[in-house]
């Protein structure tokens, strides 16, 4: 310790000095290191090693390092000027290796390998997670931060310190993964790509400790208890010798809980205060060791109060809060590693020979692009792809929240991580790895899980600052009763330091979002950013595209008009005879408007590509399609229907005719999707604007947004008119705008609301850089998010305001020493499972609530 | 009041079985999967009659 805090005082000296690119001499100096040398590596605090003392100047003075490993580390991190970093008290820094490992690191940089783990995200970028080991507090996570960011090529870092997880952007050109790595090996930390199941595997041994403390903390805590008990109700004066006894006995049985269980408020109490915050781990720390201590000196002098039982309550009841808000987490975690097995390691692949296919299985990362596979029922999809043979339905449940299987046919695309259900399929890959839709979901989930909302760094702050106020508060409080007689000082003490509670701000406020944002991802929802549910519940307009989100591309036929004495059922039974068989739009809306009545099929058919369609029925030609087509092969053109078309009626007019004259006209109109009127409905009853901005004539979009219910509609807007749309909203109204595009073509738009919400059908997804995608293009998820949102909310405040009101009141109390120090630990545990358990709420949110 | 030197030593032995007993069964896995494990005498499948509790997850998906 005092060797660092030796260096502090220099290196605040020195710095202005230091030229940040000076390259530190490097001398070796055996004979002058005296024999049996055991000084310290200034780099990672290790006796010196078989080398002998390495001496090299740094930061101004001579410093002695137990490896050239160590000291080529010190000397990177002092030339890049982050000198701060032996400062910023840091556990043990792990030794540097040698050089042989850095032919192993490149062996991540084939693009077999990198196909694994790298995803790009457009142009020259690349993304890769790393799994860093060897960061032992917050201080090494800004060290790998600052110093990777320094490197050229390389566009951002994050660390994640929980997650012990580092994602880095950077250029593909200047950059390769093995450089990244040997750079983290240099600093000595050991990287690998992140892969799968490793923290699920991380999270399952914290998961263990945590239960191991609680069970140790609640078996002896109930033999404490059982003691006090018996000297709080037994009523009459215990002996003396008696009560040395109990006391004795509770002493021994609190010391497991003490040096146990309760090093789950040590450690991280140690960090804060070597990172020179404060945090409540290091007043509820200090209230369980001046606790135990205190007690156990009374029973030492054999008078005086003891506290075993408050102690062991206190960590009992903490350690049950913790474990609820990790099991809170984790199952967020789980549900994202869920998806990252869901992508089996075989697969097999099939290669023409003769008239057959030959099957081989092989490692499902060493197929390429184009590649045929083989999927028989029952398998879960490797890669994605498009089906090249075969029909089957695809359970993409997982994907998209559907619970039913979707229909696949020859042509369709199909999605890692889903499951064939019915028939074999071929495959042909398209997406492997990092660049299927699975892995992209994933990254973004992880994404929104890493971005912490406004909400939580301010509550982050408050908690900093609460934590050292009563700190204060307990001095002073120990300082004026110790000025009474009656020797209360001590109690008051402890109990001022247990009563306080900022659980609410520093424990409560993640766990909500995290339950929020699991809670959306079951249902189709994938929240990219967390802010998003932040803003979300402030949103005012609801503003739609048209075409693409409210629409679905289909449509549908509204009106029949008979132009001759041929009835209505014979003018459908015709066109639905024309019109079978093709999958144009127009085609599947008579289908529709014919329903299961008998037709007879039309032979000799000629498809006129964006005009129409003819064939023979009964002996007959006949035409269905555009006013152009009708022009072209129809003799006599009734005068009204020129004019039809150019009014700009809101609808599409299809026309069957037969060679003589025209005998019907199908009025079609887009159809909205299934649930947008609902959508639209749910979100209005919840007090907001719905607005539809469209590029179509006003009529088409008029007639939409009066058979959805729109509160406004826009037709005829350019990209520039919707943006310009939006910064009028937000500049005169204070308004909160969300927008809902399809992901793709709204791109600009989409950027400039508050929050964007994304179609996304299949491999949109993967383009979309919307805050929150829905995965299954169900509209009426958006009036649940929209509830959730402000249902976290809601659920945050009332968090905020228990823990004012009841420290406002608590902590008073405790000060002028109304509350025993039981009493203390029993309320301040009580408080953070009530905070903790409001905010698992969130992951039971009821669909009925949406509506 | 003598019979206390009896028991608690008594106590104390049990304590000590308890947490031995429940250090076990957390290092041993048995807290590790509370939900799934109830579901498990409703698949029907023969290879599941006794799984190993690692792998048991990856065979009932």
């Amino acid at each position: 310790m005092l060797r660092v805090t030796a260096g502090v005082a220099f290196i605040n000296m020195q710095r202005e000095k230091d030229s940040p690119t000076g390259n530190p001499r490097l001398l070796k100096d055996d004979a002058c290191a005296p024999a049996g040398d055991t000084l310290a590596c200034f780099h990672c605090g290790r006796a010196s090693g078989p080398d002998g003392v390495i001496r090299m100047a740094l930061l101004g003075e001579e410093r002695s390092f137990c490896c050239h490993g160590c000291a080529a580390a010190a000397g990177l991190i002092a030339g890049a000027g982050l000198g701060d970093f032996y400062r910023l008290g840091r556990g043990a820094v792990p030794a540097a290796a040698g050089a042989d490992q850095y032919q192993y690191w490149r062996a991540y940089d084939h693009p077999d390998m990198q196909r694994e783990y790298v995803s790009t995200s457009g142009g020259d970028e690349d993304e890769i997670a790393l799994r860093v080991e060897g960061m032992t507090c917050p201080a090494c996570a800004w060290l790998i931060e600052k110093y990777l960011s320094c490197l050229h090529g390389v566009r951002e870092v994050l660390v994640n310190y929980t997650r012990r997880l580092a994602r880095i952007r950077y250029d593909r050109r200047a950059v390769t993964p093995s450089r990244l790595l040997t750079r983290l090996h240099e600093l000595g930390y050991r990287g690998e790509p992140a892969l799968p199941g490793w923290e699920r595997r991380r999270m399952e041994r914290e998961r263990r400790a945590l239960l191991r403390r609680l069970g140790v903390a609640a078996a002896f805590g109930m033999q404490v208890m059982m003691v006090a008990w018996g000297f709080y109700f037994s009523g009459g004066t215990p002996e003396r010798e008696q009560v040395r006894l109990m006391q004795g006995l509770n002493l021994l049985l609190t010391l497991p809980v003490v040096l146990y269980s309760a090093q789950a408020f040590y450690r991280p109490a140690w960090r804060s205060l070597a990172l020179g915050a404060l945090s409540m781990d290091v007043n509820v720390s200090l209230a369980i060791v001046l606790a135990y201590a205190g007690s156990a000196w009374a029973v030492a002098r054999g008078a005086g109060d003891t506290y075993f039982d408050s102690v062991v309550m206190f960590v009992t009841l903490l350690l049950v809060a913790r474990y609820f808000d990790f099991s809170a987490r984790r199952r967020a975690a789980l549900h994202l590693e869920h998806l990252q097995e869901r992508r089996p390691a075989l697969a097999t692949r099939l290669t023409p020979a003769g008239d057959e296919w030959r099957t081989e299985t092989l490692a499902a990362s060493s197929l390429r692009g184009g590649d045929r596979i083989l999927v028989p029922p029952g398998e879960i999809l490797p890669v994605d792809g498009t089906v090249c043979e075969g029909a089957s339905r695809v359970d993409e449940a997982l994907l998209t929240g559907e619970s039913l299987p979707v229909a696949k046919r020859t042509g369709d695309p199909v999605y890692a991580g889903t499951v064939n259900r019915e028939g074999a399929l071929h495959v042909n890959v398209t997406g492997l790895g990092a660049t299927t839709v699975l892995a992209h979901i994933i990254r973004a989930a992880e994404r929104a899980h890493s971005d912490r909302p406004r909400m939580t760094l301010l509550a982050d702050r408050w908690a900093s600052w609460f934590a050292l106020a009563v700190l204060v508060a307990a001095l002073a409080a120990g300082l004026f009763w110790s000025q009474l007689p009656g020797g209360r000082a001590f109690p008051v003490v402890l109990s001022v330091l247990a009563v306080s509670c900022p659980c609410a701000l520093s424990l409560a406020t993640p766990a909500a979002y995290a339950c929020a944002i699991d809670a959306c991802l079951r249902r189709g929802l994938l929240v990219a950013r967390g802010r998003a549910l932040e803003i979300l519940a402030r949103a005012t307009h609801f503003i739609f595209d048209k075409t693409g989100t409210l629409s679905g591309g289909a449509l549908q036929v509204v009106e029949l008009r008979q132009l001759s004495p041929l009835s209505r059922q014979e003018c459908l039974r015709l066109a639905a005879g024309l019109e079978t068989g093709s999958e144009h739009p127009v085609a599947r809306a008579i289908l529709r408007a014919t329903g299961d009545d008998r037709r007879e099929l039309a032979a000799d058919l000629i498809n006129h590509p964006g005009l129409g369609v003819e064939g023979t029925i009964a002996g007959r030609r006949w035409f269905i399609g555009s006013l152009e087509l009708i022009r072209r092969h129809v003799r006599i053109i009734p005068w009204q229907l020129t004019g039809e078309i150019e009014s700009g009626r809101p609808d599409m007019a299809v026309y069957l005719a037969d060679a003589e004259r025209v005998h019907g006209l199908f009025v079609l109109r887009e159809a909205p999707r299934a649930g947008a009127a609902g959508a639209v409905g749910a979100l209005r009853r919840q007090g907001l604007r719905t607005v539809m901005l469209s590029g179509d004539r006003r009529p088409a979009a008029a007639a939409m947004g009066a058979e959805l219910g729109l509160d406004e509609v826009h037709a005829g807007c350019s990209p520039e008119g919707k943006l310009r749309f939006l910064d009028r909203l937000r500049a005169g109204r204070r308004a909160v705008t969300v927008m809902v595009g399809d992901g793709v073509n709204d791109a600009p738009v989409l950027a400039a609301a508050d929050v964007s919400i994304a179609m996304a059908a299949g491999s949109a997804l993967a383009q979309s850089h919307a805050d929150v995608v829905l995965m299954n293009d169900h509209l009426e998820a958006l009036a649940f998010l929209r509830a959730l949102a402000v249902r976290t909310r809601r659920i945050i405040r009332q968090n905020l305001s228990w823990a004012v009101a009841y420290n406002l009141l608590a902590l008073p109390a405790a000060v002028a020493g109304w509350v025993p120090p039981w009493l203390a630990a029993l309320g301040m545990s009580c408080s953070s499972m009530l905070v903790v358990g409001n905010a698992l709420r969130l992951l039971k949110t009821p669909d009925a609530e949406a509506r | 009041m003598d019979i206390l030197y009896l028991l608690i030593p008594l106590s104390l032995v049990l304590l000590a079985g308890i947490v031995a007993a429940f250090l076990w069964a957390v290092n041993s896995g048995q807290f590790d999967d509370l939900e799934g494990e109830g579901t498990r005498i409703l698949m029907d499948r023969e290879e599941d009659e006794m799984p190993p509790p690692a792998d048991a997850k990856e065979r009932l998906r």
